[in-house]
Protein backbone atom coordinates (compact mmCIF):
# COMPACT_ATOMS: atom_id res chain seq x y z
CA UNK A 1 0.00 0.00 0.00
CA UNK A 2 2.70 2.49 1.10
CA UNK A 3 4.84 1.48 -2.20
CA UNK A 4 1.94 1.95 -4.12
CA UNK A 5 1.13 5.15 -2.49
CA UNK A 6 5.35 6.03 -3.05
CA UNK A 7 4.99 5.25 -7.05
CA UNK A 8 2.18 7.47 -7.49
CA UNK A 9 3.78 10.32 -5.86
CA UNK A 10 6.17 9.58 -7.88
CA UNK A 11 4.40 9.26 -11.26
CA UNK A 12 3.04 12.08 -10.17
CA UNK A 13 6.06 14.25 -9.93
CA UNK A 14 7.13 12.90 -13.03
CA UNK A 15 4.26 13.83 -14.94
CA UNK A 16 4.29 17.28 -13.19
CA UNK A 17 8.11 17.76 -14.56
CA UNK A 18 6.90 16.53 -18.02
CA UNK A 19 4.13 19.13 -18.51
CA UNK A 20 6.52 22.08 -16.91
CA UNK A 21 8.58 21.35 -19.38
CA UNK A 22 6.85 21.32 -22.07
CA UNK A 23 5.18 24.87 -21.07
CA UNK A 24 8.32 25.96 -20.99
CA UNK A 25 9.76 25.12 -23.87
CA UNK A 26 6.44 25.71 -25.97
CA UNK A 27 7.21 29.58 -24.64
CA UNK A 28 10.44 29.54 -25.81
CA UNK A 29 9.55 28.10 -29.29
CA UNK A 30 6.84 30.94 -29.84
CA UNK A 31 9.53 33.32 -28.87
CA UNK A 32 12.03 32.44 -30.87
CA UNK A 33 9.07 32.59 -33.69
CA UNK A 34 8.39 35.52 -32.91
CA UNK A 35 12.04 36.78 -32.61
CA UNK A 36 12.50 35.61 -36.53
CA UNK A 37 9.47 37.18 -37.29
CA UNK A 38 9.83 40.67 -36.01
CA UNK A 39 13.73 40.67 -36.83
CA UNK A 40 12.97 39.92 -40.51
CA UNK A 41 10.03 42.75 -40.45
CA UNK A 42 12.46 45.48 -38.93
CA UNK A 43 15.43 44.36 -41.27
CA UNK A 44 13.29 44.87 -44.23
CA UNK A 45 12.10 48.30 -43.09
CA UNK A 46 15.23 49.75 -42.47
CA UNK A 47 17.01 48.28 -45.58
CA UNK A 48 14.25 50.12 -47.58
CA UNK A 49 14.82 53.61 -45.58
CA UNK A 50 16.65 55.96 -46.88
CA UNK A 51 20.04 54.74 -46.35
CA UNK A 52 22.20 58.01 -46.48
CA UNK A 53 24.62 58.71 -43.19
CA UNK A 54 23.50 55.27 -41.54
CA UNK A 55 25.46 52.34 -41.26
CA UNK A 56 22.39 49.47 -42.69
CA UNK A 57 23.81 46.22 -41.86
CA UNK A 58 25.22 47.35 -38.13
CA UNK A 59 21.59 49.09 -37.60
CA UNK A 60 19.71 45.41 -39.25
CA UNK A 61 22.23 43.17 -36.64
CA UNK A 62 22.37 45.74 -33.89
CA UNK A 63 18.18 45.64 -33.83
CA UNK A 64 17.73 41.91 -34.05
CA UNK A 65 20.44 41.70 -31.10
CA UNK A 66 18.59 44.32 -29.24
CA UNK A 67 15.30 42.56 -30.23
CA UNK A 68 16.73 39.12 -28.74
CA UNK A 69 17.99 40.40 -25.53
CA UNK A 70 14.76 42.15 -24.72
CA UNK A 71 13.07 38.53 -25.48
CA UNK A 72 15.04 36.77 -23.81
CA UNK A 73 14.44 38.42 -20.87
CA UNK A 74 10.44 38.71 -21.09
CA UNK A 75 10.19 34.96 -21.85
CA UNK A 76 12.68 33.42 -18.79
CA UNK A 77 9.52 35.34 -17.43
CA UNK A 78 6.55 34.13 -19.20
CA UNK A 79 8.25 30.72 -18.73
CA UNK A 80 8.11 30.57 -15.25
CA UNK A 81 3.93 30.78 -16.15
CA UNK A 82 3.82 28.45 -18.67
CA UNK A 83 5.72 25.61 -16.85
CA UNK A 84 3.36 25.75 -13.88
CA UNK A 85 0.50 25.95 -16.37
CA UNK A 86 1.92 23.45 -18.32
CA UNK A 87 2.47 21.13 -15.31
CA UNK A 88 -0.61 21.52 -13.47
CA UNK A 89 -2.56 20.98 -17.20
CA UNK A 90 -0.64 17.67 -17.09
CA UNK A 91 -1.61 16.38 -13.76
CA UNK A 92 -5.12 17.03 -14.63
CA UNK A 93 -5.30 15.25 -17.97
CA UNK A 94 -3.68 12.53 -15.66
CA UNK A 95 -6.04 12.36 -12.86
CA UNK A 96 -8.68 12.08 -15.32
CA UNK A 97 -7.58 9.56 -17.68
CA UNK A 98 -6.51 7.59 -14.48
CA UNK A 99 -10.14 8.12 -12.72
CA UNK A 100 -11.90 7.09 -15.98
CA UNK A 101 -9.69 4.12 -16.34
CA UNK A 102 -10.29 3.04 -12.63
CA UNK A 103 -13.67 2.83 -13.36
CA UNK A 104 -13.31 0.93 -16.30
CA UNK A 105 -14.59 4.19 -18.74
CA UNK A 106 -12.28 4.41 -22.05
CA UNK A 107 -11.90 7.98 -22.10
CA UNK A 108 -10.33 9.11 -25.18
CA UNK A 109 -7.01 11.11 -24.34
CA UNK A 110 -7.82 13.86 -27.79
CA UNK A 111 -10.92 14.54 -25.44
CA UNK A 112 -9.75 14.55 -22.31
CA UNK A 113 -6.99 16.83 -23.14
CA UNK A 114 -8.92 19.53 -25.26
CA UNK A 115 -11.57 19.42 -22.12
CA UNK A 116 -8.55 20.02 -19.87
CA UNK A 117 -7.45 23.36 -21.72
CA UNK A 118 -10.54 24.54 -23.04
CA UNK A 119 -11.90 24.41 -19.52
CA UNK A 120 -8.59 26.00 -18.00
CA UNK A 121 -9.07 28.84 -20.97
CA UNK A 122 -12.55 29.41 -19.83
CA UNK A 123 -11.78 29.61 -16.40
CA UNK A 124 -8.47 31.88 -17.12
CA UNK A 125 -10.13 34.15 -19.67
CA UNK A 126 -13.78 34.58 -18.69
CA UNK A 127 -13.44 33.93 -15.02
CA UNK A 128 -9.97 35.02 -13.42
CA UNK A 129 -8.90 37.71 -15.19
CA UNK A 130 -11.84 39.70 -15.50
CA UNK A 131 -12.09 39.01 -11.50
CA UNK A 132 -8.38 40.34 -11.63
CA UNK A 133 -9.87 43.96 -13.22
CA UNK A 134 -8.39 42.74 -17.12
CA UNK A 135 -10.67 41.92 -19.35
CA UNK A 136 -9.12 40.15 -22.05
CA UNK A 137 -11.72 40.60 -24.36
CA UNK A 138 -10.95 44.60 -24.47
CA UNK A 139 -7.56 44.12 -26.11
CA UNK A 140 -7.34 45.10 -29.48
CA UNK A 141 -7.50 42.52 -32.01
CA UNK A 142 -3.44 42.48 -32.83
CA UNK A 143 -3.06 42.17 -28.58
CA UNK A 144 -5.33 40.05 -28.26
CA UNK A 145 -3.94 37.52 -30.35
CA UNK A 146 -0.39 37.71 -29.71
CA UNK A 147 -0.14 37.55 -26.04
CA UNK A 148 -3.72 35.33 -25.44
CA UNK A 149 -5.19 34.16 -28.75
CA UNK A 150 -2.09 32.10 -30.51
CA UNK A 151 -0.62 30.82 -27.31
CA UNK A 152 -3.87 29.42 -26.39
CA UNK A 153 -4.23 27.45 -29.50
CA UNK A 154 -0.36 26.14 -28.55
CA UNK A 155 -1.43 25.30 -25.44
CA UNK A 156 -5.23 23.66 -26.30
CA UNK A 157 -3.00 21.64 -29.53
CA UNK A 158 -0.54 20.40 -26.81
CA UNK A 159 -2.67 19.53 -24.33
CA UNK A 160 -4.65 17.34 -26.18
CA UNK A 161 -1.47 16.04 -27.82
CA UNK A 162 -0.17 15.66 -24.55
CA UNK A 163 -3.40 13.13 -23.34
CA UNK A 164 -1.98 10.18 -25.55
CA UNK A 165 1.32 9.23 -23.95
CA UNK A 166 -0.76 10.12 -20.25
CA UNK A 167 -3.50 7.73 -21.48
CA UNK A 168 -0.33 5.26 -21.34
CA UNK A 169 0.06 5.87 -17.99
CA UNK A 170 -2.86 5.56 -16.98
CA UNK A 171 -3.19 2.09 -19.37
CA UNK A 172 -0.01 0.75 -17.09
CA UNK A 173 -1.65 2.10 -13.92
CA UNK A 174 -5.07 0.03 -14.55
CA UNK A 175 -4.55 -2.12 -17.26
CA UNK A 176 -7.78 -4.05 -16.18
CA UNK A 177 -10.17 -1.40 -16.53
CA UNK A 178 -9.04 -0.70 -19.60
CA UNK A 179 -9.35 -4.19 -21.10
CA UNK A 180 -12.49 -4.69 -19.64
CA UNK A 181 -13.94 -2.33 -21.93
CA UNK B 1 17.07 11.81 -33.22
CA UNK B 2 17.89 12.56 -29.93
CA UNK B 3 21.35 13.35 -31.04
CA UNK B 4 19.85 15.61 -33.85
CA UNK B 5 17.38 17.58 -30.88
CA UNK B 6 20.62 17.73 -28.54
CA UNK B 7 22.21 19.47 -31.45
CA UNK B 8 19.62 22.09 -31.90
CA UNK B 9 18.84 22.78 -28.66
CA UNK B 10 22.85 23.36 -27.70
CA UNK B 11 23.07 25.47 -31.08
CA UNK B 12 20.18 27.61 -29.78
CA UNK B 13 20.99 27.81 -26.38
CA UNK B 14 24.81 28.70 -27.75
CA UNK B 15 23.23 31.43 -30.69
CA UNK B 16 21.66 33.06 -27.89
CA UNK B 17 24.63 33.28 -25.66
CA UNK B 18 26.89 34.77 -28.05
CA UNK B 19 24.35 37.37 -28.94
CA UNK B 20 23.89 38.69 -25.58
CA UNK B 21 27.77 38.63 -25.29
CA UNK B 22 27.96 40.39 -28.21
CA UNK B 23 24.84 43.03 -27.39
CA UNK B 24 26.77 43.43 -24.11
CA UNK B 25 30.07 44.27 -25.45
CA UNK B 26 29.66 45.49 -28.81
CA UNK B 27 26.01 46.53 -29.90
CA UNK B 28 25.48 48.57 -26.56
CA UNK B 29 28.14 50.90 -26.67
CA UNK B 30 27.55 50.86 -30.51
CA UNK B 31 23.88 52.10 -30.55
CA UNK B 32 23.67 54.19 -26.71
CA UNK B 33 25.90 56.42 -29.75
CA UNK B 34 23.94 55.72 -33.07
CA UNK B 35 25.05 58.20 -35.88
CA UNK B 36 26.16 61.00 -32.97
CA UNK B 37 29.78 62.32 -33.46
CA UNK B 38 31.64 62.22 -30.24
CA UNK B 39 31.02 66.50 -30.13
CA UNK B 40 27.27 65.30 -30.70
CA UNK B 41 27.36 62.87 -27.22
CA UNK B 42 29.24 65.77 -24.98
CA UNK B 43 27.16 69.08 -26.73
CA UNK B 44 24.31 70.31 -24.74
CA UNK B 45 21.09 69.71 -25.94
CA UNK B 46 17.99 71.86 -24.72
CA UNK B 47 16.92 69.46 -22.28
CA UNK B 48 20.03 68.64 -20.44
CA UNK B 49 19.05 70.36 -17.30
CA UNK B 50 16.02 68.26 -17.12
CA UNK B 51 18.22 65.68 -16.57
CA UNK B 52 18.83 63.79 -12.98
CA UNK B 53 21.96 63.24 -12.22
CA UNK B 54 23.41 59.37 -12.82
CA UNK B 55 20.78 58.90 -15.44
CA UNK B 56 21.87 56.74 -18.04
CA UNK B 57 22.02 58.62 -21.32
CA UNK B 58 21.81 57.54 -25.13
CA UNK B 59 22.70 59.97 -27.59
CA UNK B 60 21.31 59.31 -31.28
CA UNK B 61 21.63 61.21 -34.69
CA UNK B 62 20.40 61.65 -38.00
CA UNK B 63 21.25 63.79 -40.99
CA UNK B 64 17.93 64.79 -42.82
CA UNK B 65 17.68 66.24 -46.56
CA UNK B 66 14.79 69.11 -45.27
CA UNK B 67 15.45 71.85 -43.95
CA UNK B 68 14.31 72.37 -39.93
CA UNK B 69 10.59 73.51 -40.58
CA UNK B 70 10.23 70.74 -42.94
CA UNK B 71 11.52 68.11 -39.91
CA UNK B 72 9.82 70.22 -37.15
CA UNK B 73 6.22 70.01 -38.51
CA UNK B 74 6.84 66.23 -38.42
CA UNK B 75 7.76 66.08 -34.71
CA UNK B 76 5.22 68.52 -33.66
CA UNK B 77 2.21 65.46 -34.86
CA UNK B 78 4.24 63.11 -32.17
CA UNK B 79 2.24 60.64 -30.12
CA UNK B 80 -0.76 58.11 -29.90
CA UNK B 81 -4.03 59.50 -30.71
CA UNK B 82 -1.69 62.15 -33.20
CA UNK B 83 0.59 61.27 -35.51
CA UNK B 84 2.14 58.34 -34.36
CA UNK B 85 6.01 57.87 -33.12
CA UNK B 86 6.87 56.96 -37.08
CA UNK B 87 8.37 54.03 -35.81
CA UNK B 88 6.90 50.55 -36.29
CA UNK B 89 3.53 50.54 -34.62
CA UNK B 90 3.01 46.92 -35.56
CA UNK B 91 5.06 46.29 -33.02
CA UNK B 92 3.80 49.12 -30.95
CA UNK B 93 0.57 47.54 -31.14
CA UNK B 94 1.41 44.09 -29.80
CA UNK B 95 1.59 46.14 -26.44
CA UNK B 96 -1.86 47.32 -27.21
CA UNK B 97 -0.54 51.19 -27.81
CA UNK B 98 -3.55 51.34 -30.71
CA UNK B 99 -0.79 53.28 -32.77
CA UNK B 100 -1.55 55.13 -36.46
CA UNK B 101 1.64 56.54 -37.79
CA UNK B 102 0.53 59.67 -40.18
CA UNK B 103 1.86 60.09 -43.68
CA UNK B 104 0.48 63.19 -44.23
CA UNK B 105 0.76 66.54 -42.18
CA UNK B 106 -2.59 67.38 -40.34
CA UNK B 107 -2.63 71.14 -39.58
CA UNK B 108 -5.02 70.56 -36.37
CA UNK B 109 -1.63 68.58 -34.94
CA UNK B 110 0.86 71.36 -35.95
CA UNK B 111 0.79 72.76 -32.39
CA UNK B 112 2.38 71.70 -29.11
CA UNK B 113 2.81 73.52 -26.36
CA UNK B 114 4.67 73.35 -22.79
CA UNK B 115 2.49 70.96 -20.60
CA UNK B 116 0.31 69.09 -23.36
CA UNK B 117 0.46 65.37 -22.62
CA UNK B 118 1.95 62.61 -25.19
CA UNK B 119 0.79 59.79 -25.15
CA UNK B 120 2.68 56.41 -25.51
CA UNK B 121 -0.38 54.41 -25.57
CA UNK B 122 -3.70 53.82 -25.84
CA UNK B 123 -5.40 54.87 -21.87
CA UNK B 124 -1.87 53.74 -20.75
CA UNK B 125 1.41 55.97 -20.09
CA UNK B 126 2.07 59.11 -21.07
CA UNK B 127 4.49 62.38 -20.66
CA UNK B 128 4.46 66.02 -21.13
CA UNK B 129 5.69 68.20 -23.01
CA UNK B 130 8.50 70.57 -21.03
CA UNK B 131 10.20 72.59 -23.84
CA UNK B 132 9.28 73.74 -27.09
CA UNK B 133 12.09 75.83 -29.44
CA UNK B 134 10.49 75.86 -32.31
CA UNK B 135 12.36 74.50 -35.88
CA UNK B 136 15.28 74.02 -32.51
CA UNK B 137 14.20 71.66 -29.85
CA UNK B 138 11.01 69.41 -28.30
CA UNK B 139 11.78 68.30 -24.86
CA UNK B 140 9.56 65.78 -23.48
CA UNK B 141 9.47 64.54 -19.86
CA UNK B 142 12.83 64.30 -17.71
CA UNK B 143 14.89 65.49 -20.58
CA UNK B 144 13.82 63.31 -23.18
CA UNK B 145 15.00 65.96 -26.22
CA UNK B 146 14.61 65.88 -29.86
CA UNK B 147 16.95 68.70 -31.08
CA UNK B 148 17.37 69.75 -34.85
CA UNK B 149 20.64 71.47 -36.25
CA UNK B 150 20.68 73.34 -39.47
CA UNK B 151 23.20 71.69 -41.32
CA UNK B 152 22.71 73.91 -45.08
CA UNK B 153 19.82 75.51 -46.29
CA UNK B 154 18.26 72.08 -47.23
CA UNK B 155 19.48 69.55 -44.75
CA UNK B 156 18.87 69.04 -40.89
CA UNK B 157 20.46 67.00 -37.96
CA UNK B 158 18.64 65.29 -35.90
CA UNK B 159 19.56 64.82 -32.63
CA UNK B 160 17.56 62.24 -29.60
CA UNK B 161 18.70 62.57 -26.46
CA UNK B 162 16.99 59.94 -24.04
CA UNK B 163 17.40 60.00 -20.56
CA UNK B 164 16.62 57.00 -17.88
CA UNK B 165 16.74 57.25 -14.21
CA UNK B 166 16.88 53.69 -12.51
CA UNK B 167 16.90 55.85 -9.26
CA UNK B 168 20.00 53.78 -7.96
CA UNK B 169 17.53 50.47 -7.42
CA UNK B 170 18.71 47.44 -8.86
CA UNK B 171 15.39 45.80 -9.82
CA UNK B 172 14.49 49.07 -12.27
CA UNK B 173 18.24 48.86 -13.70
CA UNK B 174 17.71 45.02 -14.39
CA UNK B 175 14.16 45.95 -16.62
CA UNK B 176 16.75 48.85 -18.02
CA UNK B 177 19.66 47.01 -19.41
CA UNK B 178 17.27 43.81 -20.21
CA UNK B 179 14.14 44.87 -21.77
CA UNK B 180 13.61 48.56 -21.99
CA UNK B 181 17.20 49.72 -23.59
CA UNK B 182 17.63 47.11 -26.11
CA UNK B 183 13.90 47.72 -27.08
CA UNK B 184 13.91 51.50 -26.82
CA UNK B 185 17.05 51.22 -29.47
CA UNK B 186 15.29 49.66 -32.25
CA UNK B 187 11.80 51.70 -31.62
CA UNK B 188 13.62 54.99 -31.19
CA UNK B 189 15.97 54.50 -34.18
CA UNK B 190 13.13 53.41 -36.23
CA UNK B 191 11.27 56.51 -34.95
CA UNK B 192 14.25 58.94 -36.43
CA UNK B 193 14.02 57.06 -39.31
CA UNK B 194 10.51 57.31 -39.64
CA UNK B 195 10.83 61.29 -39.17
CA UNK B 196 13.75 61.43 -41.85
CA UNK B 197 11.69 59.48 -44.38
CA UNK B 198 8.21 61.66 -44.10
CA UNK B 199 10.14 64.67 -44.42
CA UNK B 200 12.21 63.97 -46.84
CA UNK B 201 9.40 63.16 -48.73
CA UNK B 202 6.95 66.27 -48.06
CA UNK B 203 10.15 68.55 -48.40
CA UNK B 204 10.25 67.41 -52.17
CA UNK B 205 6.85 67.69 -52.91
CA UNK B 206 6.48 70.97 -51.96
CA UNK B 207 9.99 71.74 -54.22
CA UNK B 208 8.42 69.94 -56.70
CA UNK B 209 5.32 71.71 -56.32
CA UNK B 210 7.17 75.43 -55.83
CA UNK B 211 8.96 74.31 -58.90
CA UNK B 212 5.75 73.81 -61.27
CA UNK B 213 4.27 76.92 -59.66
CA UNK B 214 7.26 79.10 -60.89
CA UNK B 215 7.07 77.32 -63.99
CA UNK B 216 10.24 75.11 -63.58
CA UNK B 217 9.79 71.73 -64.58
CA UNK B 218 10.22 69.37 -62.17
Amino acid sequence: MRADRHYRRHLQRAIAHEGALIGARMTRLYAGAFIVYATVRVAIAIIEAPAEGIDVIPTVVASGASMVVASVTITTLLALFSTLVGAVSAIAVHWLLVRSAARGVRARPVVVGALVSLTSLAVGQIGLLPALGFSPLSLPLGTYLFWIGFPSVIYIVVTTWLGRPLWRHAHDAYPAGLSAQ
Amino acid sequence: MRTLKLIVVWFARGAIAITVLLYAVLIRPWHMRWGASSEEVQMRLEGDRMIARGAIVSTRALDIDAPPDEVWRWMLQLGQGRGGFYSYEWLENLFAADMRNAELLEPRLLKLDVGDSISFQADGPATVVTLVEPERALVLGDGWTLALRRIDEGRTRLIVRYPFDTHGRSLDALYYYTVFEPAHFVMESGMMLGIRERAERSFAQSRRASGLAAGVRP
